[in-house]
């Protein structure tokens, strides 16, 4: 297993930059849904940024990328002011377990990445379905706080627990696992073109 | 009046503590709080255009806010806005970090925090790169328009492969240059690194913590009353 050397850094580094602008984009675009787009914001961001994590694991494939990238995101968001504790500890456990999946290997088949993709991005979806579900009125009360409604709060809980939580984390799995798909399709011929390249 | 000088640091702070400050303080009053604070901050340090920016952006959201809240259909997309507006005084400090700091301040600054190194890099390189990106976009455009190709709507998956390929392989490229400019300054040395920018904590900065924190509290003692 190899580990990430300053190279890896800086691209990975490079890319999180990438990612986390689709990132705020999709959860921007995801706004337009309502609470349920709220709640499966990750999975939108997962299938645009798909080819960024895909691009990330056949350029790196190191473990520890996953991580790596999720921290930078963390960091970065706590900077511009939008930190919250839930989100960063179950995205975290969610980039450990993409890691664990897809970084052990040099060159993870495409499922396996796309799995991985899956659990990082339902680690993210995690941070506001987990607390919505098991504390439902500190969580209820933090975003009051920040100016929701108590309305838009009691729908925002409607649409991340029960049986659309459950709902919200199968899409948000498969948003990723498929914008993983449509990354390995736009992104193969390039790759399989730099392979001959480099076998001549 | 001379412009003060601020340690990245007090920025980095100011902005991982205010947010967290919601769950003990009344939203509305750190709402006012941060916005006059950032404010009066941005115009103690000189950033006059960027602080009527701001300002303008600030008072844009607040009246989309108040046009979407009224109405119920449109209402969530209100309280998203109303949220956009709470994270924007912390987002023009951190706007403050990204165009008035180079990255040889940022990076000594954040080696402070004791946050892992390999994290201090990247963190820095991932400040550094996003704004750049309108630039980057601009390029890709124009290398598409020279080859006569567009980008549209009407085809959003075509549009988004020739703005995503250019993009990441950018990136790569990228990432070589940088690395090389890196190993020269010794960024992988096992060592404490040094800096032309020492950034030391001043009278001024700490004038700035002792503001912010007294506010909180002013907060957390009002949210009691």
């Amino acid at each position: 297993m190899k580990m990430l050397k300053i190279k890896d850094v800086v691209m990975v580094a490079l890319l999180s930059a990438l990612y986390a602008v689709v990132y705020m984009l999709a959860g921007s675009l995801s706004m337009i849904f309502g609470p349920f787009g709220h709640a499966i914001s990750p999975g939108i961001c997962g299938l645009v940024a798909g080819s960024v994590v895909y691009f990330m694991c056949r350029k790196v494939g190191k473990f520890g990328q996953f991580i790596l990238m999720q921290a930078i995101l963390l960091v970065l968001f706590s900077i511009m002011g939008a930190g919250y504790l839930p989100w960063f500890i179950t995205s975290m456990i969610g980039a450990v377990l993409a890691d664990v999946v897809a970084s052990r290997e040099a060159k993870p088949a495409v499922w396996k990445i796309a799995v991985a993709a899956g659990l990082a991005h339902v680690g993210q979806a995690l941070g506001s379905i987990i607390p919505a579900t098991f504390f439902m009125e500190s969580y209820k009360e933090e975003w009051m706080a920040r100016g929701q409604s108590a309305e838009a709060m009691d729908e925002m809980v409607r649409c991340s627990t029960g049986i659309l939580g459950v709902l919200a984390i199968i899409v948000v799995f498969i948003f990723a696992f498929a914008g993983i798909y449509i990354g390995h399709a736009i992104l193969k011929k390039h790759f399989e073109k730099k392979e001959i390249e480099e076998a001549a | 009046m001379k412009a003060l000088k601020i340690n990245p640091v007090v920025l980095i702070l100011i902005n991982v503590i205010a947010p967290t400050m919601y769950i003990f303080i009344s939203g509305k009053y750190l709402q006012i709080y941060l916005l006059v604070f950032a404010s009066v901050l941005m115009l103690l340090i000189g950033r006059i255009k960027r602080l009527v920016c701001f300002l303008a952006v600030y008072a844009g959201i607040m009246g989309l806010y108040h046009l979407l809240i009224s109405n119920e259909t449109t209402m969530f997309l209100g309280l998203f806005f109303i949220v956009v507006a709470q994270s924007l005084p912390c987002i023009a400090l951190a706007s403050i970090l990204v165009s008035k700091y180079n990255s040889a301040q940022l990076l000594s600054a954040l080696e402070k925090l004791r946050v892992p190194k390999g994290l201090v890099v990247a963190v820095t390189i991932t400040l550094k790169y996003i704004p750049t990106f309108r630039r980057e976009f601009a390029y890709i455009t124009e290398s598409m328009r020279l080859r006569g190709i567009g980008f549209t709507w009407k085809k959003p998956a075509q549009s988004f492969k020739y703005f995503i390929v250019p993009q990441l392989f950018r990136c790569a490229a990228l990432a070589e240059e940088v690395t090389a400019a890196g190993l020269v300054k010794g960024i992988d040395a096992p060592i404490k690194r040094s800096s032309y920018y020492e950034e030391r904590f001043s009278y001024f900065d700490l004038a700035v913590i002792v503001v912010f924190i007294a506010g909180l509290c002013g907060g957390i003692l009002w949210k009691m009353k």
